[in-house]
């Protein structure tokens, strides 16, 4: 009797994670495809919204970046400096140093002579309290703010109260933005007048050459984990991001850049200084707002404007990270529950949130339990090895398309890989990805989800032994490649 | 059972292996053919720019540059990119000289084909090298001109740009008129145009805020676009317009669709610096409490030179008014020429002026002796 | 986890090492540098300058442009604003702070044409500010004339 009910449960698990199988991967393959021919779209309409017009400033859109930074004296100077030579008609740049420890803020005092100025700062959003405002020298357009520590969110707020300007565009301080982004990104608001939240593309900087605040060339990270990267943000910015924002249903514009009316921004709020990712939480918060208000909006993905982002190469740093997003992504889903599945908000509501939350929050789960059945009934016989291997390979090459689909998206943009041992090379890797990165990378989401139901709401969580994570993730990586080795021998012996 | 969902896997793993070989062969076939065209397209520019700057210099004449472009067809796109990047830097004789190898024969036929093929990114490869040529043949004019009624948006707004080329008011007026009529185009779409509309030749600046009056009057125009049309007039300064924006303003009856027009005349006339409109301001900012119309009296009162405004722009300090006003307001009193600073100083704020905000434009203003009245 | 550095440096290490070679050429053609991102506006320049009795260098990097008007010391520098690499004010503060044996004429050559734009250059100490779209006759003037 037991052993008939342990059968259909695991017939009914078996079912599900085939339909999760089937699912998953059919939504990527229209996004996919969606992504190609908006792609193509945009490409073509390009240059009939290229603002060439230079008159009086006052009537096109001002842009203030804002620039949080916390702890960075050792590269907070080239990162100014490749803001400074952003080509834009009318910006300014906001440093907003977020009560760093170490010597940021002498760095930046020196480096640009700043000198102390009476700014006015409205409170309109919330902050910890600012200490100072500080003009530079010698750019007549960077303004520092020196404020108390509380998180990214509680920064960027203070830099939208003292910007002056129509749109805000937030950056990280390990990002390198091309010259002519803001320009780029300007098409959305030329398009559509009801533009308030803009994204671009972000590309990995490990590997490429940058002299002098200029990119020299694209190359590909030299790291495994860099390498599986670029797979990653390939697929999930060309056709995630793009595929998303074409059916509307785009939930999160990347802090590294994003740009956002600033009226809006106000209006809802500001960034959220509670939540955990405050990039995500800005955009379903935006969402709901305007759905509610009734109000017409319009949130957009571009290809073309290019953000080169350092992303962490080893275990620690980039299992902190992962779980952080998960928790992040946990969080909004929460605070915003009352939209899933909600007709009010469209395709946002009935099918982007529902898929977010199945896939992208609980996936992990799913995936991580379909390993364990898979090992269950082949030790126990249940299943044919033959048939498990084969299915493995299946879903691995669908993987793998997914990822060539995207590397020959990137052909339609901007500045791909020009170098044919770095499209083969991402290639292999996302072939790679699929055995012991993968597992890995729902290990630590799971465990974001775990830390998220524990209320922890660190930023990062502390690693107190990095150089043992390290060794463990070198392990367990080895040991899941060991399994599949093992698989695929027994699979041939029979 | 098993046997047969085996079968199935390999078919599709087979399927699937074969469509990851195809990717990747389109991925590295692509990426080849990209980057030899690159570098090919780099040594033509250069070779080009060479040729280019023979003619400017005069060592290349216009008859043998002809006849190497009828002999080298391939080169008309790179030719045209390079001419292009040139002469957006040059004005004068050199401008001219860039400007007539452009509308050589060549040149104008291979884009009109394109304009007939009826592809969209051929039609726009056209329609940007139209707007670049500054003497358009009527022919050449309306053959663009029935771009105005594409389908695609974008390719509207490119026609309509590259009508602005024309000298004739007469025939970018109607391009603009054409283009107003699609709600949907955005204001920064718009200003594009009118950038171009306008020439910096002042024999026909009058024509042109007059062609410009008529479509910020027509009915048939959506009301978004007259209102971004009336500030516009005040960015590009048709000054001799001022009287007649006022006179709108004075008799458009304030209800509520109309709102945001005046709200944009009030605008306009501020950035026109024209002081018969506080009155009329003044009067509008009784009779409504829209914020729309407090927001771009603001700005307009602060442009505006003149005493009466400021004093007007003082009330909205008062803390009757939302924050944002209080804000607002406080940041154009910063940004209002130094010359009133002195004046400003001698002043009294209202009674119930929000105290923070006045220390701030104390403090900012850096006035010593500055007296508030509170 | 910040390895990279965008290696981004303007005060250091090139202090200005004044070429005593270059300062005995005192009886040189005069040198006008440019300093243009735009490659074809630099090829017309060039060929401009070279049929008449100037010395002429380019640089299309505002980083690289310091450098070489630092090192070369011209008399007259032809100066754009949007520049990849350091932005034109920066490159003319930073030769007008510096201790050079002989400043030179500065000529700012841009598109911005705001007040403020054209403030700051003459602010920061530019000798002559012109807007594109340009004479390119009017350019030589300017310069014959700063020369004298």
């Amino acid at each position: 009797m037991s052993i008939a009910i342990s059968m259909i449960l695991v017939d009914l698990l078996t079912y599900l994670i085939l339909a999760y199988f089937v699912v998953i991967n059919t939504v990527y393959l229209v996004l996919l495809v969606i992504s190609f021919f908006a792609t193509r779209q945009l490409n073509k309409s390009r240059e009939a919204y290229k603002i060439t017009g230079l008159f009086d400033s006052d009537l096109y859109k001002s842009v203030s970046v804002l620039l949080p930074v916390f702890n960075e004296e050792n590269t907070i100077k080239s990162t100014v400096y490749s803001l400074i030579q952003l080509d834009f008609n009318d910006f300014e740049i906001i440093i907003i140093n977020d009560g760093s420890t170490d010597e940021t803020f002498e760095v930046l005092e020196r480096e640009f002579e700043l000198f102390p100025s009476e700014r006015f700062l409205p409170e309109i959003l919330p902050h910890k309290p600012v200490q100072g405002i500080y003009r530079s020298n010698l750019f007549p357009n960077l303004l520092v703010l020196d404020k108390e520590n509380g998180k990214k969110a509680d920064a960027l707020n203070a830099g939208v109260n003292a910007s002056r300007k129509d749109v805000i565009c937030n950056v990280d301080s390990d990002s390198w933005l091309e010259p002519n982004i803001l320009q780029q990104m300007l098409r959305a608001f030329v398009e559509d007048e009801k533009t308030i939240a803009v994204g671009g593309i972000v590309r990995i900087a490990n590997g490429s050459i940058f002299d002098r605040g200029q990119l020299k060339q694209t190359l590909a990270p030299k790291t495994f984990l860099g390498k599986i990267q670029v797979v990653e943000y390939l697929r999930s910015f060309l056709f995630g991001r793009i595929g998303w924002s074409s059916v509307d249903g785009l939930i999160i514009i990347s802090g590294a850049f994003a740009v956002f009316d600033r009226a809006a921004l106000i209006e809802t709020g500001g960034y959220k200084r509670e939540s955990i990712g405050e990039d995500i939480e800005v955009i379903v918060n935006m969402h709901q707002h305007f759905t509610d208000k009734g109000k017409p909006y319009s949130m957009r993905y571009l290809p073309e404007p290019v953000c080169w982002t350092m992303v962490p190469e080893n275990w620690h740093q980039l299992s902190a990270q992962r779980n952080r997003w998960q928790r992040g992504l946990a969080d909004t889903l929460f605070n915003h529950k009352k939209m899933i599945g909600n007709p009010k908000y469209g395709w946002l509501g009935m099918f982007s949130l529902p898929f977010h939350l199945v896939f992208e929050l609980l996936g992990p789960l799913l995936e991580l339990m379909s390993y364990l059945l898979f090992f269950l009934l082949m030790i126990t016989g249940l299943l044919d090895p033959a048939f498990a291997i084969l299915f493995i390979l299946f879903a691995v090459l669908f993987g793998v398309i997914l990822s060539i689909g995207s590397v020959l998206l990137d052909e339609l943009t901007y500045k791909p890989y020009t170098r044919l041992s770095d499209v083969f090379s991402i290639t292999i890797h996302a072939v790679f990805e699929n055995f012991g990165f993968r597992q890995l990378h729902f290990w630590w989401r799971l465990r974001g989800l775990l830390d998220y139901l524990r209320k922890n709401k660190e930023w990062n969580i502390e690693d107190r032994n990095p150089k043992l994570t390290n060794t463990f993730h070198w392990l367990w990586f080895g040991s899941i490649n060991l399994f599949f080795a093992a698989l695929l021998v027994y699979g041939l012996v029979l | 059972m098993v046997s047969q969902a085996i079968e199935l896997l390999w078919a599709g793993i087979y399927l699937l292996g074969g469509i990851t070989l195809l990717l990747l062969t389109i991925a590295v076939f692509t990426r080849t053919v990209k980057k030899w065209y690159r570098e090919h397209r780099e040594n033509k520019k250069k070779e080009y720019s060479t040729i280019l700057i023979g003619y400017l210099t005069r060592n290349i004449t216009l008859d043998k540059f002809e006849i190497f472009i009828k002999n080298h067809p391939d080169s008309i796109t790179a030719l045209f990119k390079v001419s292009n990047d040139l002469q957006k830097n040059l004005k004068g004789t050199d401008k001219k000289l860039i400007q007539r190898l452009l509308s050589l024969e060549p040149f104008t036929n291979y884009y009109l084909n394109l304009l007939e093929s009826g592809k969209e990114r051929k039609i726009m490869e056209a329609l940007i090298f139209l707007r670049e040529l500054e003497t358009m043949t009527s022919e050449q004019i309306s053959r663009i001109q029935t771009l105005l009624g594409h389908r695609e948006r974008y390719i509207v707004h490119a026609a309509a740009v590259a009508i602005m080329a024309s000298e004739d008011v007469k025939e970018r007026a109607y391009a603009l008129k054409a283009l107003c009529r699609d709600e949907q185009i955005t204001r920064l779409a718009l200003y594009e145009v009118l950038y171009r509309f306008r020439k910096r030749d002042r024999e026909q600046w009058l024509e042109e805020g007059t062609e410009l009056t008529l479509i910020i009057t027509d009915p048939a125009i959506p009301l978004n676009h007259r209102a971004s049309i009336a500030i516009a007039m005040g960015g590009m300064g048709y000054y001799y317009h001022s009287r007649y924006l006022l006179d709108l303003l004075k008799n458009i009856p304030v209800e509520e669709k109309n709102i945001p027009f005046l709200a944009a005349l009030i605008e306009g006339l501020g950035m026109l610096h024209y002081p018969e409109a506080i009155v009329e301001i003044q009067r509008l900012l009784l009779l409504t409490n829209s914020l729309l119309i407090t927001r771009a009296s603001i700005r307009a009162l602060s442009r505006i030179d003149g005493k009466d405004g400021l004093e007007i722009l003082f009330q909205f300090l008062s803390q009757k008014y939302d924050l944002q006003i209080q804000v607002e307001t406080a940041i154009q009193i910063i940004n209002v020429d130094v010359l009133y600073y002195e004046w400003i100083s001698d002043k009294f704020f209202p009674e119930d002026a929000n105290p923070i905000i006045v220390e701030q434009i104390v403090a900012e203003i850096g006035m010593d002796n500055f007296v508030a009245g509170i | 986890m910040k390895s990279y550095q965008l290696s981004f440096k303007i005060n250091e290490d090139e202090a200005p090492a004044p070429d005593s070679s270059r300062i005995e050429l005192a009886g040189r053609d005069p040198l006008i540098l440019m300093i243009e991102d735009n490659e074809i506006l630099l090829e017309l320049f060039n060929y401009k300058f070279k049929s008449m009795p100037y010395t002429f260098a380019t640089s299309n990097n505002g980083w690289e442009g310091l450098k070489t008007a630092k090192t070369l010391l011209p008399d007259v520098i032809l100066l754009d604003l949007m520049l990849p690499g350091l932005p034109g004010l920066s490159v003319l503060k930073s030769i007008r702070e510096s201790d050079l044996p002989k400043q030179p004429k500065i000529i700012i050559l841009s598109s911005k044409n705001r007040e403020k734009d054209i403030e700051d250059g003459f602010k920061l100490g530019a000798d002559d500010y012109m807007t594109k779209p340009f004479l390119m006759k009017e350019v030589l003037i300017r310069v014959r004339r700063l020369l004298n």
